[in-house]
């Protein structure tokens, strides 16, 4: 399970990037993307953002679930007050079988539909975060990290040397964060 | 758009290519003129505007060596995709193209109303325009038929320079049946199509045969048929791939170096090569037990004035279609129609003994009948009434593939375009017509109203429900165990129903009412039968009911809210996937399947686009296509999602960068099978897209990915630079430009692109695209 984490300003820019791995179930918590997957992420997360402009109109929180779906790669998605979206990219290293994908990836169905199926067919080995990209489980972890990532994005914004919203976030201390955060719940 | 006659008259390399017949169909049938004697193939020649001009290929031929006679292969493709500016505004049917946006009104998302189900998707326009996918699923799915001729017509028809018989001489006529067609529906409601179809076959040729796997031998059966259908598809890969690569070569030949450079992809018009692709796919429609399209509807038994006993070989004809070798496998119902014609010949023959003769068929053989009045000399291009003759758009792959490979073998390779006297053809025309208006479609409609009389009400009726679950269940759980072969089925052990079996039946009423363009009665009928063919296990039958229900379900009007009925076709598409797929291993049907479903629900607009995409996901995912094909489609479902528009001044809802990625992956993939100028097209696409996005920044901010982009436009530069070296080279000036601020761009600008210039700088990022438009010559309708 390979995880590419993006900041996006409202203007698509990105602001802050971070690739990790998971460091559950004997994770070293290092990506494993491949060179092809690198670009090819960025291009999956930047056209997700269509849909995430478009379930947030719908949605109530500011956490979206699991938005988006391109062939293996699974998108999260939150949106700050500011119309910042936090993307997570999730990519599980062992091909799930497609099983669960009936109705599951395309975007406007919305996050519910996908939980309700997934929780349905999910699979024995679901309790490992990550192995089933739409199962509760894995939904409450990404919404944990998320929540620690906003605390700490919320933090880092207020910096006096920070121009809101369109600055990169540079700060080294943001980044530690984030990836123990990642550690913590991915 | 400039007014085409100036396009007309510009000079421009590429006017050159010969006169395509589908552009003259396209002029036609896409122009709203209010005469409906327009919209004929083969019109007279002085009055269409594009036949004027002389048609050759000299500076294609002069710089790639390449025979002119075989550019006319290629020119279903050619005509399209040739540089902007003249060819395509040439075509009359583009500037009305152009105004009119079929289903762009029908969005479906939060943004927009959910009406987009409320109308018939024949009602949108997009069945108007030749190459659009709907007019090429209603074109594809018509009523056969078979012509048998007897040798003396064949002798006939060869002097005339056609050598497979009457059935090439009849088929580009089929394709457009003249004038406005009237068909009743089951509620005897009368509607008028004006582009009603027909498909000729020749009798006896089973090249499509599909048998039932359980015939095809037991063991081989499975590798066998797989074989055969992979067969298909890859004849069609080859056949668009010929088509590619020979404007790839034409491009070489080109004067104006930036012609690909400027062009996107068109939202509207389909791609050629998708169209192409689109049109062979399903053109080569198997003879199965499954389906009855491709069955035929009615047999035309032909004879000629020359024949010495013209009575007595109608008989044999007609005996022919009965038994012996060439009659159709049983599976075929055998009560289709007989249509006779006697072939006069002008030139040599009397007609008032043709009189008689005819008269005579009449009292024999009933008022399914034609005198056939056709001139027996070849027909030269430069006599005073020919005309040319149109290739059959609705050729077989495999048939296609035979051209092209012997117009690049053959050293005397001729032009195929044949050339017929303008009296054969009217005659002609007069025959499908009467034989579409008189014949066919009256009995097909009588068919229809017994069938469903006798067959489809009783089942559908409460009693027949109620028999249909007596029938399943009085055996109990041993017969049900005990497999297709049990007696309460009608599914035969050796795989297909019976021709007279209620099932066959039904199916036929309903592939009938979908020719006729019946959706309702025709979705029902499939409906019924789904659950029929399941009960039975019999699983391709299965899948193909619930690939056509799910058709009709798109193309019929129904109230019912969006989400239900993607719900339902969601279903319906997924069970003939997966029954064709993995419980049948029929490759051809899930593609099938797949690709018209993605474009039916492409037009529904809306939520459907986003469903379009997914199923077109699954099928890049079941790596059913080839390479060709896997291009395609990444480019079709960029066209997809730039179909869906937005709502309000930020177009909430739309799918650009999704869009943009698509592009992006479909230039990848042309790049790796070095088509460049397909590459060219997507990447310009991408660009667009990105440009029109809000934060105009597109891709850019992203490092990687945006070096990908570059990395991407290097090579499409580097192959189609590789193309003009040694042909052209004072039009490669290198001009520095300089852009705004971000100068970091700019140095790589400089940096990777050789050839330099206005356009190169357009294309490396979305915001610069604008000025790099704006600098270029000229802009022409394609921003």
């Amino acid at each position: 399970m390979s995880y590419y984490f993006a900041i996006l300003s409202p203007l698509d820019t990105p602001l802050f990037e971070h690739e990790f791995g998971t460091s559950k179930s004997g994770g070293d918590g290092q990506p494993r993307f491949t060179d092809q997957a690198r670009h090819l992420n960025q291009f999956i997360l930047h056209s997700s953002l269509d849909i995430v402009e478009e379930l947030q109109w719908t949605q109530p929180g500011l956490y979206l679930k699991v938005i988006d779906k391109f062939f293996q790669n699974y998108i999260s998605a939150f949106v700050t007050a500011s119309n910042v979206k936090f993307l997570l990219l999730h990519q599980p290293t062992t091909s799930v079988p497609t099983t669960t994908t009936t109705g599951g990836g395309g975007g406007a169905n919305g996050g519910v539909v996908n939980t309700a199926q997934a929780a349905a067919s999910s699979r024995v080995n679901s309790t490992s975060v990550g192995a089933n990209p739409t199962s509760p489980q894995t939904e409450e972890a990404i919404k944990n990290f998320m929540n620690e990532v906003y605390e700490n994005y919320v933090k880092a914004v207020m910096s006096p040397f920070y121009k809101a919203p369109n600055m990169e976030i540079r700060s080294p201390v943001f980044r530690q964060r984030v990836a123990a955060a990642g550690r913590k719940y991915l | 758009m400039q007014p085409h006659e100036d396009a007309v008259q510009t000079p421009s390399p590429v006017q050159s290519p010969p006169l395509a017949a589908s552009s003259i169909m396209r002029s036609l049938s896409g122009s709203q003129k209010p005469r409906p004697g327009a919209s004929s193939i083969l019109s007279s020649p002085t009055t269409d505007p594009l036949s004027q001009s002389e048609f050759s290929l000299p500076i294609r031929t002069n710089s790639t060596g390449r025979r002119p006679q075989s550019a006319s292969l290629f020119r279903s493709t050619i005509l399209n995709n040739t540089p902007p500016g003249s060819p395509r505004d040439a075509s009359p049917a583009s500037t009305i193209r152009s105004t009119r946006s079929p289903a762009r009104t029908m969005t479906g998302s939060i943004f927009a109303g959910t009406a987009g189900f409320k109308a018939s998707l024949l009602d949108t326009g997009a069945a108007d325009s030749p190459g659009d996918p709907l007019n090429l699923v209603l074109k594809s799915f018509v009523p056969h038929v078979a012509i048998h001729a007897s040798e003396d017509v064949d002798h006939l028809v060869n002097a005339k320079g056609f050598q497979k018989g009457l059935w090439e001489l009849l088929r580009p006529f089929g394709e457009r049946v003249m004038g406005k067609v009237n068909v009743r529906d089951s509620n005897g409601v009368s509607r008028a199509w004006e582009d009603f179809s027909l498909r000729f076959t020749k009798f006896g040729d089973h090249s499509n045969l599909q048998m039932p796997d359980a015939l095809d031998g037991l063991n081989g059966s499975e590798k066998q048929a797989g074989r055969a259908k992979e067969g298909l598809t890859t004849d069609v890969e080859k056949v668009v791939e010929r088509h590619l690569s020979f404007a790839e070569e034409a491009f070489r030949g080109t004067i104006e170096p930036q012609t690909p450079t400027r062009m996107g992809l068109d939202v509207e018009a389909t791609s050629p090569y998708y169209a192409l692709y689109l049109r062979r796919l399903l053109s080569g429609m198997p003879l199965a037990p499954h389906e009855s399209f491709a069955h035929p509807v009615a047999c035309v038994m032909a004879i000629s004035s020359r024949n010495p006993n013209p009575i007595e070989a109608l008989h044999r004809l007609y005996t022919e279609t009965r038994e012996g070798e060439k009659r159709y496998p049983v599976w075929v119902d055998g009560e289709y129609l007989r249509y006779y014609i006697l072939v006069h010949d002008e030139e040599n023959s009397d007609i008032s003994k043709s009189m008689a003769l005819f008269e005579q068929m009449k009292r024999n053989f009933g008022l399914h009948c034609h005198l056939l009045r056709l001139r027996s000399s070849e027909c030269a291009e430069t006599d005073d009434d020919s005309i040319p003759l149109p290739r059959s758009d609705w050729m077989t792959a495999a048939e296609e593939l035979a051209d092209i490979e012997e117009s690049e073998t053959k050293e005397d390779f001729e032009d195929p375009t044949r050339h017929i006297f303008e009296s054969d053809a009217t005659a002609i025309r007069t025959f499908v017509r009467e034989m579409a208006t008189q014949s066919l479609i009256p009995t097909m409609e009588r068919n229809i109203s017994v069938w469903n009389d006798q067959v489809a009400s009783k089942r559908k009726g409460i009693s027949g429900r109620f028999m249909s679950l007596s029938k399943r269940w009085a055996f109990g759980g041993s017969s049900r165990s005990s497999g297709i072969a049990s007696s309460s089925s009608n599914y035969d052990a050796s795989g297909f129903y019976r021709p007279d079996s209620p099932e066959a039946i039904m199916r036929r009423l309903a592939d009938f009412s979908f020719m006729l363009r019946d959706w309702k009665l025709a979705m029902s009928t499939y409906d019924l039968l789904r659950t029929d063919f399941q009960n039975d296990k019999a699983w391709k039958y299965h899948a193909a009911a619930n690939e056509m229900a799910a058709f009709s379900l798109l193309i019929m009007p129904q109230n019912m809210s969006s989400k239900t009925r993607i719900e339902t076709i969601n279903q319906m598409l997924d069970n003939s996937f997966y029954s064709y797929l993995t419980r049948c291993n029929s490759l051809y049907g899930a593609t099938r399947c797949i690709v018209l479903a993605l474009e039916l629900l492409r037009l529904r607009g809306g939520s459907g686009i986003d469903e379009a995409v997914r199923w077109g996901i699954k099928l890049l995912e079941s790596r059913l296509m080839g390479k060709i094909g896997d291009a395609l489609l990444k480019e079709r479902m960029a066209i997809c999602y730039a179909s869906k528009s937005g709502a309000g001044s930020q177009a909430w809802g739309s799918r650009r960068r999704k869009s943009a990625l698509w592009s992006v992956l479909g230039a990848e993939a042309w790049v790796a099978q070095e088509k460049y100028i397909q590459a060219q097209k997507c990447l310009n696409e991408a660009r667009k897209m990105y440009s029109l996005l809000p934060g105009e920044n597109g891709i850019q901010r992203f490092e990687v990915a945006s070096d990908f982009l570059a990395m991407l436009n290097d090579q499409v530069k580097q192959g189609l630079q590789l193309d003009l070296l040694g042909h052209e080279d004072n039009l490669i000036d290198v001009e520095e430009e300089t852009f705004d601020s971000d100068d970091r761009r700019t140095r790589r600008t400089s940096m990777i692109n050789p050839l330099g210039g206005a356009t190169a700088a357009g294309m490396e990022t979305a915001p610069l695209q604008s000025e790099g438009d704006a600098s270029g010559p000229s802009k022409d309708g394609f921003g």
